[in-house]
């Protein structure tokens, strides 16, 4: 790559990074005090980490800048330009994002775009949450959580009364707050859903059919829990609890991992 | 030593200044608002404002509800746009006050002190309780110049006021930025720079006004302090709470005549829950859900009351606590060791075997 290719390139980003600072500055304080957002330090590593180890496929490929770029860096510029005015800091984050792609479109054209496709698409999973889905998906899910739980804890012949989002469970009352919804576990296990099946396996649906199986398995997942630590008390609280929370998380990407191989099975089969 | 030196001098230096009480700081429309930022104004948990809100020229607002402001909010529009500029005159005014006395020590907590401006440069902290002692007049006025921030202690940090000494004539105008510290009961106006945070269960008997930055809220009674000679008045919080789970909020008077005495006159608060006579705090542990209205009530040293309905505090059954999921970083690291592990348990298999 010539000097001045580099130089471009080094420059582009510099310019990304500094006009952008308040978006990426903002993604930074959300992952540090959020808990549900706190996977979101982890996944610039990766997609650098994925960036690199594709490399020897990108860099075989012939840089034809596309003007297209501009008119994406434009419209990143536009969407920034919103979130200054106030809509926020998930516009300015898309934003930055977005500007990232067209910058890529600039520099390199559509087949650079092709082949880092993935991780791009891999960093909306360090986008701030919207608070406006959020808010909209929260008690819904409180409740799936609620439901669910007692479901579980009926078939396991516990008996349960369910109030809303209060679980009377033999006598004791449970309150599944707005924390306990399901939603960390379901960004966190839709990102390595996603992860596994591009570091596993070469299909790029297969990316997708673990992304969609990973919603249903964490709201299971979830409630799980919550039914858990709603029939034994010591599981609600301190080292039971993380240990709780992390080995049923484990144990949903092992269910993933078994999916895969019995999606793998599936499709061999009807390989001609 | 040191310390103790400096805080005699200050004291015996303030008493020396002692008669020359100032004019308060004319607060204008300012004085209508509870709160008012320049940017945002952000609250959690139960907040209740007695008095004005108010954002400009940002019109950012998080919190409402579940906190609570008895007087209207005004986001981006005139009134708090006005409320700004007479803030802004109302800092510079405090900010060009003379100091006729030595600086203020960088802790000003444990000392007392009577009518009169005073400076410090850089910041001021408090630690445990500072006393205004308005010395027998009910116009006393207190003006502190800080030069940077203003912070108190976390715990039961306190201003408290004696001798007719009012919350509304208490002005800190504050460099950059003040913070309350956890529990604080504070007494004045804090004219802020740049942003002023009150953080959980701080109590502040005055206005929290920023001048280009946030004010940031966490579970908070303001009460915009009641003109000198006017009668007293109390409000109440009432942060939801759980049974079981340590409770705690306050009553706060203001006007008329300290100290108070703090009691409910119709309804009852939750079972497992007192009140402190004295300061107004409610404390204790829940022992039974349901919803509490109660109507709070305050007399003064000259035997002058006032009523407040509070709630209905509502007190949630028992939950599961930590119930939510451990952090979404641990449980990403958890799932890349796994990861790792997998994808590499061919090799793995292999140097088992060859040990």
């Amino acid at each position: 790559m010539a000097r001045t290719q580099q130089a471009v390139i080094i420059l582009t980003a510099a310019a990304l990074l500094v006009c952008y600072a308040p978006a990426l500055r903002g993604m930074f304080a959300q992952w540090s005090s959020d808990e549900d957002m706190s996977h979101g330090f982890v996944v610039p590593v990766l997609v650098l980490w994925i960036v690199w180890r594709d490399r020897e496929r990108w860099r075989a490929l012939p840089a034809k800048p596309s003007r297209w770029g501009f008119a994406v860096l434009a419209a990143g510029a536009a969407i920034q330009f919103v979130a200054a005015l106030g809509a926020g800091l998930f516009a300015g984050s898309v934003a930055f994002l977005v500007s990232v792609a067209g910058a890529v479109l600039c520099l390199g054209g559509f087949a650079f775009l092709r082949a880092w496709a993935f991780p791009l698409l891999l960093t909306l999973f360090m986008l701030p949450k919207l608070a406006i889905v959020y808010n909209r998906a929260t008690l819904p899910l409180q409740l799936l959580a609620s439901r669910t739980a007692a479901g579980i804890l009926t078939a396991a012949g516990i008996g349960v009364i369910r109030e809303g989002n209060i679980l009377d469970v033999a006598g004791r009352r449970v309150s599944v707050l707005e924390a306990c919804n399901g939603i960390r576990y379901l960004l966190s296990l839709g990102f390595m859903a996603v992860v596994f099946a591009y570091l596993s396996d070469g299909k790029p649906w297969m990316r997708v059919a673990l992304l969609v199986a990973a919603v249903p398995l964490a709201i299971f997942a979830n409630a799980l829990r919550v039914a858990a630590a709603g029939w034994l008390p010591w599981l609600a609280v301190g080292a039971g609890h993380a240990i709780s929370g992390g080995f049923l998380f484990a144990l949903c990407l092992v269910t993933l991992m078994l999916a895969q191989r019995l999606l793998n099975k599936v499709y061999a089969h009807f390989q001609p | 030593m040191r310390k103790l030196a400096a805080l005699f001098l200050y004291t015996t230096f303030s008493v020396c200044l002692k008669a020359q009480s100032p004019l308060p700081v004319p607060l204008g429309t300012a004085a209508n608002f509870g709160v008012l930022a320049s940017s945002t104004v952000t609250s959690t948990g139960a907040t209740v404002i007695n008095g004005n809100l108010g954002v400009s020229p940002g019109s950012a607002l998080t919190g409402f509800p579940p906190g609570i402001v008895t007087g209207t909010i005004n986001l981006a529009n005139a009134v708090a746009a006005q409320g700004q500029a007479d803030l802004t005159t109302a800092y510079v005014n405090a900010a060009g006050r003379a100091c006729p006395g030595p600086p203020l020590p960088g802790d000003i907590g444990g000392t007392t002190i009577l009518p009169g401006v005073y400076c410090n440069a850089t910041s001021v902290g408090i630690t445990g309780t500072v006393t205004l002692n308005g010395n027998g007049d009910p116009n006393a006025v207190f003006i502190f110049q800080i030069g940077s921030t203003l912070t108190t202690a976390a715990g039961n940090s306190a201003v408290a006021l004696i001798g007719g000494a009012v919350a509304s004539n208490v002005f800190w105008q504050v460099g950059s930025s003040a913070t309350l510290g956890t529990n604080t009961t504070f007494s004045g106006t804090i004219m802020a720079q740049a942003s002023v945070t009150v953080t959980t269960g701080a109590a502040l008997n005055g206005r929290a006004l920023a001048r280009t930055g946030a004010v940031t809220l966490a579970n908070n009674t303001i009460a915009v302090g009641a003109p000198p000679g006017a009668g007293p008045s109390v409000t109440c919080a009432y942060p939801n709470g759980e049974v079981g789970i340590a409770y705690s909020s306050s009553l706060v008077a203001s006007g008329g005549t300290p100290p108070y005495t703090y009691s409910i006159s119709t309804g009852s608060l939750p079972p497992g829950l007192t009140l402190n006579p004295s300061t107004g705090a409610i404390t204790g542990s829940p022992t039974a859900a349901g919803s509490f209205p109660y109507t709070a009530k305050v007399v003064d040293a000259a035997s002058a009351s006032a009523t407040s309905s509070c709630g209905p505090l509502i007190i949630a059954p028992e939950s599961i606590s930590g119930v939510p999921a451990p952090p979404s970083l641990i449980l990403v690291l958890t799932a890349l060791a796994l990861i790792t592990v997998y994808m590499n348990r061919e090799w793995l298999a292999r140097r088992v075997r060859r040990n």
